[in-house]
């Protein structure tokens, strides 16, 4: 049917005639909501976006720092554990800010520091300032002897540069305020100062850089 | 009203409600990556796994593995929405490898498998419109992805090993 005859055929029909004239009213309202409804509802979009999983896998000797803390291995007993085996295992160390770890283990161990005179004294060295200070936890007596390594001594004179204290003192020394310096791996033997027949040597390792 | 105006007005509405059909949707969410996820500096000892949780970012380690002092975070994505729309739309969250391999690789190494997805504030596949209302207001939602890699052990060679994965969030 033409448009015009459409008309004038609703025209001749009272009601027809209003619903034709509200239909073109209400439909550009419906068509509008029919818009916003089908971008609200339609099974159209799929935003995405794209991100990066990474991992560093570091060589043993690579390690600066572990995060595990020195308190939590003495709590876990792998301390202990280390102590009466024959085991190497490896104390991981975490470095709290710019203070030292805290270790509540009082004087229990006898712990002797050893390697080479060079890496001793890259360790105590404390990034090229007064070791003395940043060792002031270590008995200076010992640390005498560590830093009397850090002479001439060859790396095959291997003189006894041994350090004893208790944990705390040795990780203060470790630890250095915070900084550990050096560049090489060291050992740090611990023994039972208390049972001297049972006095098994684990090697734990300090990595470092 | 004349024939001319109804004819006009008619047309009008016609085109509005064809429009309304085949309009391509105004509201379409936007994902944003604003940053990336990293395990960090790992050493593989005699390997096991590494989980970085996505609530809080903190990093567990089992196994051999040891974790090294570094950054690591889970991924994180900023979802945004218009009022209603995500409520309305149904829509579901999904996390797929790009190369349809979860794991990360390095050249010359073997890979490590990134497994079990984890997210948050609401899991993967998790129909918004059951669980969100907050979404009837619209805005944005910070969505964090963390997970489980699991490393090898001596064979797992030094290096940085990565993976990319894309989070798209589709209206269902």
């Amino acid at each position: 049917m033409a448009w015009s005859n459409k008309i004038a055929w609703c025209n001749k029909i009272a009601w027809c005639n209003k619903i034709v004239w509200c239909n073109s009213s209400a439909m550009l309202a419906i068509g509008m909501l029919l818009y916003l409804i089908s971008g609200i509802i339609s099974p159209v979009y799929a935003a995405s976006a794209t991100a990066t999983v990474s991992a560093t896998i570091l060589q043993r000797s690579d390690v600066a720092e572990v995060s595990t803390d020195v308190s939590t291995e003495v709590a876990a007993n792998s301390w202990t554990q280390l102590l009466y085996s024959s085991s190497t295992g490896v104390l991981t160390f975490t470095i709290p800010g710019s203070g030292l770890p805290t270790v509540a283990r009082g004087n229990y161990c006898k712990c002797a520091l050893t390697g080479t005179p060079a890496q001793i004294a890259s360790l105590v060295s404390c990034n090229g300032s007064n070791s003395r200070s940043c060792a002031s936890s270590v008995n200076t007596e010992q640390l005498d002897k560590v830093m009397a390594c850090s002479g001439t001594d060859s790396i095959n004179d291997f003189c006894t540069c041994e350090i004893t204290g208790s944990v705390e003192q040795i990780a203060a020394l470790l630890f250095c305020n915070g900084t550990l310096s050096g560049s090489k791996v060291v050992s740090l033997m611990v023994t039972d100062s208390q049972d001297e027949k049972n006095n098994i040597p684990a090697t734990i390792i300090a990595a470092y850089n | 009203m004349n024939k001319y105006q109804m004819k006009q007005r008619y047309t009008f509405g016609l085109l509005a409600i064809i429009f309304s059909i085949f309009a391509s949707p105004s509201f379409a969410a936007t994902v944003v990556k604003q940053a990336d996820l990293a395990f960090g500096k790992l050493v593989a000892g005699s390997g096991g796994t590494v989980v970085i949780d996505p609530n809080g970012g903190a990093r567990s380690v089992t196994g051999g593995v040891i974790a090294v002092n570094s950054t690591f975070h889970p991924a994180r994505f900023d979802i945004t929405y218009s009022a209603l729309e995500l409520l309305l739309s149904n829509t579901t969250i999904s996390i797929t490898p790009t190369d349809g391999n979860a794991s990360l690789k390095k050249s010359g190494a073997p890979s490590m498998p990134y497994t079990n997805y984890t997210t948050y504030p609401f899991p993967l596949g998790t129909r918004l419109i059951s669980s969100i209302l907050i979404f009837l207001l619209g805005g944005t939602v910070q969505y964090y992805v963390g997970g489980t890699l699991t490393v090898g052990g001596s064979g797992q060679t030094a290096g940085d090993y990565t993976e990319t994965i894309t989070l798209t969030a589709t209206a269902n």
